[in-house]
């Protein structure tokens, strides 16, 4: 019967637990919240959407094993790729404590260099001209807030 | 009735005149031409990414700058796709075919020209449509009550699964999981809150905007990390076209606008979907002409139909406050952030707004043609940007556009978040549209099923409506239509 069981199959799998258990979490607060009418409570609805991706995703993980389509997560292998993804977690990540400007310069520098940028010196200016460049634009120019942090050291209060 | 709509549009072009929209339709205009040039940005991030920029302005300027960025994307859009053979936008794909090899042929001006002039005049035929078919639509949509409004969210849902790829459960899935997303934070008829896992910066939801910088942004940046990079800037020699070549693509713009056109009514008829159908059917009409090896229709008729499919997309949004697409849903939620509700209502209450974004619309298509005309060589150059510098700068942009939303660093985590889910379904071949626009449509099919469920006491009830009845059947139809003609291509595939 199967042909295949790739990755394909894995993602099925993984949307149809996701499905059962959006299903199950549903059945338990539908029983819980109270509420004036079957329609009104607050998990009726969810509860509809659960049920009803536990079944495609559960067809899907039948059709997958009859799929030609193969799926290969190569870039996961590629220094470019792991490198740019963590910078940009570890800069989400440090936006807050550090602040914008700070963040900014510090990312832009490191994923020009993982980019392929080859001096270091030219990396760095374009981290600071960028982070410059958006805090002027945005927080100047536009008045939005960014988040601040260590900033303060260098704009005050 | 045709002629108080011209009325009003004519109106709303003189009120679209003024010097503050005309600076705004040209922010857009250029944003959208630039991001159509550089391939990895399209015209959902950034409006996604422009909407910061929104908050402090009025709902008018912002909807006329952030229609602006997607037509002009549909201009920009060819101009990769003729020079280096890579679209600049999915719209695009098509016009690489001919485009490309105009472009080794060394009609790469001329190529970039027809594409400007095709798109300028579909683009306005298409706003000809518009200002026709919206206010009786409208008119007709006001007997739409919740069962009606439940079973076209139903219909838009369907549609969109169906025209975003090839394999329906992958289509579905994005889909229902873009629906689980719109239901987390607090339920809206109730207010009360689910599936926050206890953390408060969800009560309030996961927002569209936030989602799509991640789903759109972030993912094409993590895509584009590990292609080549570098890029040829080709050279242009002869821009303008002669009479006689301008005489041989009357006829595909007219075909390619009227394409366009009527894909771009429906959900999911996108502008790709429509450019591909009008290169199809301009090989029909085209024999003669050698398309697919460098003719001027291959480049007119996807170029006209993706902008007359822009102007379209703008009847479902303004008359049923439905968004056909990314871009759509979008401009849907800066028009709900700035408090208005698009739907029939809307051109009973604010006319001058709406014809005022139409006149708009027909400014900022004449702004696209100048720009892209005698600029085409400085549009070229741009694609020269190495990916080392565009990408951290698109990186910080997602970053500034998600937490100004709420002025949140969880947002920002939430951007990252999606980013990453983006590119892991994008690798493993789930349609990320299905997704964006059921996290849209989702509150209005949960209201207006809740709504309909007490009103009928039931959801059966519904099929003795007529108008939710017929687009049940449609999307019941649309969906067996196209599992048929799967299983129909595999059998022949296997024959």
């Amino acid at each position: 019967m199967s042909k295949n069981f790739n990755l394909d199959t894995i993602f099925h799998m993984a949307f149809t637990l996701f499905g059962a258990a959006v299903t199950v979490v549903s059945i338990y607060w539908f029983r819980i919240v109270p509420s004036v009418a079957l329609a009104a409570s607050p998990y009726f609805f969810p509860l509809i959407v659960g049920i009803g991706m536990t079944a495609i995703a559960a067809c899907g993980v039948i059709s997958s094993f009859w799929s030609t389509e193969i799926f290969t997560f190569q870039a996961l292998r590629n220094k470019r790729f792991t490198g740019i993804l963590v910078s940009i977690i570890a800069y989400a990540v440090a936006m807050k404590p550090i602040g914008f400007l700070l963040s900014t310069a510090l990312f832009c520098a490191f994923s020009a260099r993982i980019l392929g940028e080859k001096k270091l010196i030219l990396s760095i200016v374009f981290g600071i001209a960028l982070s410059l460049g958006f805090w002027q634009l945005f927080a100047v120019n536009l008045g939005l807030v960014l988040p601040r942090g260590l900033d303060v050291l260098i704009w005050g209060k | 009735m045709i002629g108080s709509s011209f009325g009003l549009f004519f109106n709303g072009l003189a009120m679209a005149s003024t010097p503050e929209m005309l600076l705004y339709a040209f922010i857009g205009a250029v944003m959208g031409t630039a991001v159509g040039v550089l391939p990895g940005l399209g015209p959902t991030a950034t409006i996604a990414l422009l909407f910061p920029v929104t908050m402090n302005a009025s709902p008018l300027v912002s909807i006329v700058m952030l229609a602006g960025v997607y037509y002009g994307a549909q201009y920009g859009g060819s101009t990769t796709a003729i020079l280096v053979n890579v679209p600049g936008e999915a719209s695009s794909v098509v016009t690489a075919i001919d485009g490309y090899m105009m472009a080794k042929k060394g009609e790469a001006g001329l190529a970039l020209s027809v594409a400007a002039i095709a798109s300028f005049v579909a683009g306005v035929m298409g706003l000809i449509g518009l200002v026709l078919i919206a206010p009786p639509l409208a008119e007709f949509a006001l007997a739409f009550g919740p069962p009606e409004y439940f079973a076209l969210s139903v219909l838009a849902m369907v549609l969109i699964v169906g025209l975003s790829g090839r394999n329906i459960i992958k289509g579905l899935t994005a889909g229902l999981l873009g629906l689980l997303c719109a239901l987390v934070g607090q339920d809206p008829i109730s207010g009360y809150p689910r599936f926050t896992g206890g953390i408060f910066d969800l009560v309030g939801g996961i927002d569209v905007i936030v989602a799509a910088v991640g789903l759109f942004g972030i993912s094409e940046v993590l895509i584009n990390a590990t292609a080549p990079g570098g890029s040829i800037y080709a050279k242009i020699s002869r821009i303008y076209p002669t009479l006689a070549e301008l005489k041989r693509i009357i006829s595909p713009t007219m075909r390619s606008a009227v394409m366009g056109f009527f894909p771009g009514l429906v959900p999911g008829g996108s502008p790709a979907v429509a450019s591909f159908l009008a290169y199809e059917v301009e090989k029909a009409f085209s024999r003669d002409k050698g398309m697919g090896s460098g003719a001027m229709e291959g480049v007119v008729a996807p170029e006209g139909a993706n902008n007359a499919n822009v102007s379209a997309a703008f009847v479902p949004l303004f008359t049923l406050g439905l968004p056909t697409c990314p871009p759509m849903a979008l401009l849907l939620a800066v028009l709900t952030v700035h408090g208005l509700r698009p739907g029939p209502m809307l051109f009973q209450q604010q006319p001058d707004f709406l014809w005022t974004v139409i006149g708009s619309m027909f400014v900022g298509n004449v702004m696209c043609l100048v720009l892209n005309l005698p600029l085409i060589r400085i549009w070229a150059r741009a694609t020269s940007i190495p990916n080392r510098y565009l990408a951290p700068g698109i990186v910080v942009v997602c970053m500034i556009g998600a937490f100004s939303v709420r002025n949140s660093v969880f947002d920002v985590w939430l951007a990252v978040f999606f980013g990453v889910l983006g590119w892991t379904m994008r690798s493993a071949g789930y349609p990320l549209a299905p997704m964006l626009l059921a996290m849209i449509v989702g509150p209005m099919l949960e209201r207006t099923f809740g709504q309909t469920y007490s009103m009928l006491n039931g959801i059966t009830p519904i099929i003795h409506r007529p108008i939710s009845m017929v687009m049940l059947m449609c999307a019941l139809a649309y969906l067996a239509g196209l599992q048929i003609f799967r299983w129909y291509s595999i059998r022949r595939g296997a024959g």
